[in-house]
């Protein structure tokens, strides 16, 4: 009892002073008192502790939670859900599941507490809880015996819904019904969503089951469809922006509004992002917050800047664009908030450019837009596009840079130097006549189909006589043409080999394959020179007759001609040009080859000083082809 | 451990303190900003306020809740750091545990997960609960050098504080203290970290300017690098993985020393300042365009090498790309024709 005096009044009370007033009263020979007085010591020394003790008192509770919603009314933006909530309440028609999704902070723990209390208060199950009963008082403070909050996501494992389901069967200690509320529910494993499945179908008339999540995709199909749901809206700006305002008037706060559309604009449709925000600017800025407070705490580029940033890029001022962003890192600047910034402003500038419709830039203020308006008047269309296209095509290589200065700089000057495009019109009138200029328009040409675009690179042949009498004799009559006539380039050489190739792929694909390390020599007079580059392992089954054939064949379809075909290796071709198709057989040439060795002067001289003869001629393989 | 000994953050220092003083204190900070710029210092001088027995708004330095902040035994200041570079979520139940309980010394409970972005996806979602509704006097304090990888709703629940690097001459000061690193040395430590003393120091004992030596070599003649000469120095490169982005970090600053000789035609705003002549030099053969890529692509093979690849090859084939790119290519050479010729 004295130490609880003690404790109480210690703050004015010496230590010495203390002890003696306890000795005073009751005797010092008293044991309970030497006790006491050790207690009350050991609370001196811990006199910090203490302190700290009164401050706990005190603790702050951030706007985010003291703001919570304590009634339906008072929850913003989802009024879809509530009156769904509250007609079910008024109509006695309450599912036994719910389950609430949707992004960070709109109020889907808060419409979970506020159900719990509407199905608990004393007043009876009512669309309008109490607020002021146990029940309501005691979900409020998170002790109620009857509702329990899990967190699913420690509580993930089948275990724990199988502890779980122990519990429902019994009846509520208290109040009408136990309510589980689960949180984070999209933690929970395969095998727990499954332990509830029977549960959740049909539980106990006692129960009530809701579930909170933003993940809904990761809960299991038979959960979702056993559950009502609800699907929580990300919460317009300006209702944020409404709701901060009263939060600043009750608070005494002086906010001034340009500072609160701030920050309801960086919220991004999450109430407790803004009253973070809110929380976090108060504390910083003290109770009178300007707008460049919020700008500063919030990294937010000055409108300005953006301006002064788009004209340079849209001028080409390269440079500029540089000084702009040096000042910019100077005043320390978050970059990739700063990047974010620039992508919504090209997108509003080039939202400006098509329809300046407000109602497009949610965030922006009138006098702002018709800035934007004015500043696209001298900017393409097609440039604006090519512009965000970049922006935001670069936008990955910012992600986690080191140093990310380097490449929004690297960026800025990309944009600078983007081309400035031309439009789509003007392009098709400049190659309309352009077109008019290199081929007046031909009966013929109209209906054949248009040359291959491999062609685009070989210089064309001007239209030729023939080429308009004759419709197209073969599917390939443009290609023997440019082939025939005066193409004398490799390049082009090859894209008609290619193209040779390609056809022949799509009759016998392995042949094509063989064929793609091959090389068009020349093609002239019904004759068609392949060879290989270098010495090929392929040379030798391409020799093969049914090979040779099959390639005359298609080779012959392709240019439509027939033509003889001459493979050989690409090192010999320059000393044997003029080959044909009887070339002389491997039996041959060995033959041959044995006779120029002995025949050959220095084995003559040989075997005259040897006095031998000639027991075998080997021929070496690299002879042989 | 205390806020005097803390540099370049002063407005993130008063938003803290003057949270504390006016009792306006968040539960749960998200301390963010680039590696080595002194977020923990900050969270842990925070932490040495709170706990001192003083009671002021500075620590008293004496105290034995002082003294036991200092050697990191505080019983209600629990720090969670990464395992193996992860924090799973183990640890954070075992948090949860500790911070249920009423603190041992009577007064406010801090939690400080360092390297926040380790949590993985479990263990994230397992803190949200204790994250917004702490029990009473509970205060987490998260920090992370790439808070993108952490939850949007991690990100909601905290009141986030932006870090950002030192200035180079602050951060250049902060070396020479702390290293026995010659000016020159610091300052480019300095520059290459982007301001980050942390990173700086990581990189000390390493020969950085016999390094930037050898980048520039191959710089010099890129076009005609022989593959032995890229492989020697990606293998001098990759040899300590942990420091290879700040060796990058080299490349990144040449290339936009180059671009700015290039768009400036003087040296001004470069800021390898004793090189300006090779940077001048080098900058001719090379084309605003060309630079501006080069500098995309080595952020490619930087975001590569944050994942699981073998950092020799990677470095082989991004230097391989920046010879590809310093050579005139056939195209420009010849004014048209679109056609390689492989001779």
């Amino acid at each position: 009892m004295y130490a609880l005096k003690a404790y109480r009044g210690f703050e004015s009370l010496s230590l010495r002073h203390l002890i003696a007033g306890s000795c005073a009263t009751k005797g010092c020979e008293s044991r309970q008192i030497r006790k006491e007085a050790a207690v009350v010591t050991d609370f001196v020394c811990r006199r910090g502790a203490w302190l700290s003790f009164l401050k706990q008192t005190m603790s702050y509770v951030v706007l985010a939670r003291e703001c919570r919603p304590e009634t339906f009314e008072e929850v913003v933006g989802q009024q879809p859900i509530v009156r769904t909530l509250q007609n079910a309440i008024r109509s006695n028609r309450v599912a036994q599941a719910f389950l609430f999704t949707g992004p960070r902070g709109v109020g889907k723990t808060s419409v979970a507490r506020i159900l719990a209390k509407a199905l608990n208060c004393e007043q009876g199950p009512t669309p309008t809880p109490c607020n002021r009963c146990d029940a309501c008082e005691e979900i409020r403070k998170t002790i109620s015996p009857d509702v329990f909050e899990i967190d699913g996501a420690s509580n993930t494992g089948v275990d724990n819904v199988r502890d779980l389901q122990e519990t429902i069967r019994y009846h509520p200690q208290k109040h009408r019904y136990k309510i589980y509320i689960v949180d984070e529910v999209h933690m929970l494993s395969t095998p727990a969503f499954n332990a509830f499945l029977k549960t959740l179908e049909e539980p106990p008339p006692h129960v009530v089951f809701i579930f909170a999540t933003t993940e809904p995709h990761k809960i299991i199909e038979t959960v979702v469809d056993r559950c009502q749901r609800y699907d929580f809206k990300k919460i317009p700006s300006p209702l944020i922006f409404e709701h901060l305002q009263r939060i600043v008037n009750d608070k005494n706060l002086r906010v001034g509004s340009p500072a609160l559309h701030l920050i309801a604009r960086e919220a991004d449709g999450s109430l407790r992002d803004a009253q973070s925000l809110l929380d976090q600017i108060v504390t910083y800025a003290g109770t009178g917050v300007g707008e460049e407070d919020v700008a500063d705490i919030l990294g937010v580029v000055p409108r300005a800047t953006l301006l002064q940033i788009s004209s340079a890029v849209a001028n080409g001022e390269v440079g500029e664009c540089l000084e702009i962003m040096g000042n910019i890192f100077q005043y320390g600047m978050d970059i990739r908030q700063l990047y974010r910034g620039l992508v919504e402003h090209f997108r509003n500038l080039l939202v400006a450019k098509l329809t300046p419709r407000p109602e497009l830039f949610p965030n922006l203020q009138e006098e702002e837009i018709a800035e934007l308006v004015q500043q696209v008047q001298n900017i393409g269309l097609e440039k604006l596009q090519s512009l965000l296209t970049v922006l935001i095509e670069s936008e990955r290589y910012l992600y986690q840079a080191p140093l990310p200065r380097i490449v929004l700089e690297a960026v800025m000057v990309r944009l600078a130097t983007a081309p400035s495009a031309a439009s789509l019109k003007e392009i098709l009138a400049k190659l309309i006549s352009l077109q008019e200029r290199l081929a007046p328009p031909i009966p013929g040409a109209v209906v054949s189909p248009s040359p291959p675009p491999s062609l685009e690179n070989a210089r064309i042949p001007e239209p030729t006589e023939q080429a308009a009498e004759t419709p197209a004799p073969s599917l390939y009559e443009e290609n023997r043409a440019v082939a025939d006539t005066r193409v004398e380039e490799d390049s082009a050489l090859d894209h008609l080999w290619q193209e040779c190739v390609q056809y022949i792929r799509t009759k016998k694909p392995l042949l094509g394959s063989l064929l793609d390390h091959t090389k068009l020599i020349k093609k002239e007079n019904g004759v068609v020179d392949i060879a290989f580059e270098g010495n090929s392992l392929f040379l030798e089954s391409l020799q093969e007759p049914q090979k040779k054939a099959d390639v005359t064949r298609f080779c012959g379809e392709f240019f439509g001609e027939t033509v003889r075909v001459i493979v050989q290796d690409h090192t010999k071709h320059a000393v044997n040009p003029g080959g044909n198709q009887t070339e002389p057989t491997k039996e041959q040439k060995i033959a041959q080859l044995k006779k120029e060795a002995r025949e050959h002067p220095l084995v003559k001289e040989a075997l005259s000083l040897f006095g031998g003869g000639i027991a075998e001629i080997k021929v070496l393989d690299s002879e042989k082809t | 451990m205390t806020f005097k000994d803390i540099r370049g953050h002063d407005r993130i220092i008063t938003i803290l303190r003057q949270g504390f003083t006016t009792g306006r204190f968040s539960h749960a900070y998200l301390f963010v900003g680039p590696e080595g710029i002194g977020k923990r210092l900050t969270a842990l001088a925070m932490a040495n306020i709170m706990l001192c027995s003083s009671g002021g708004s500075e620590p008293c330095g004496i105290c034995s809740a002082c003294i036991q902040v200092d050697r990191g035994n505080h019983p209600d200041l629990f720090v969670l750091e990464p395992e193996k570079n992860i924090i799973t979520i183990d640890k954070i139940r075992a948090m949860r545990r500790d911070l249920s309980r009423k603190s041992f010394a009577g007064g406010y409970k801090v939690c400080l997960v360092d390297d926040a972005e380790t949590m993985n996806v479990q263990a994230q979602n397992a803190l949200l609960k204790t994250l917004e509704e702490p029990t009473p006097n509970t205060v987490i304090f998260l920090i992370s050098s790439r808070s993108y990888r952490l939850l949007p709703t991690i990100h909601s629940r905290c009141q986030t504080l932006r870090f950002q690097p030192l200035p180079v001459a602050t951060a250049t000061e902060l070396v020479m203290e702390k290293a026995d690193v010659a000016e020159p040395a610091a300052s480019l430590l300095s520059t290459l970290t982007g301001g980050s003393p942390g990173q700086a120091l990581q990189l000390d004992g390493e020969d950085v300017m016999g390094l930037r030596e050898s980048w520039i070599r191959y710089l010099r003649s890129a076009a005609e690098a022989s593959f032995q000469d890229i492989s020697d120095l990606a293998t001098e490169i990759s040899r300590n993985r942990d420091s290879l982005q700040l060796k990058l970090n080299f490349l990144r600053l040449w290339f936009r020393d180059m671009l700015h000789y290039k768009i400036f035609n003087n040296a001004r705003t470069v800021l390898n300042t004793d090189k300006t002549g090779e940077i001048a030099g080098q900058a001719s053969l090379w084309s605003v365009e060309k630079l501006v890529s080069t500098i995309f692509t080595i952020e490619e093979y930087s975001q590569a090498l944050e994942h699981n690849v073998n950092p020799q090859l990677t470095m082989e084939t991004l230097l391989l790309t920046i010879t590809a790119e310093g050579r005139p290519s056939f195209r420009d050479s010849n004014g048209a024709g679109g056609i390689e010729k492989c001779s």
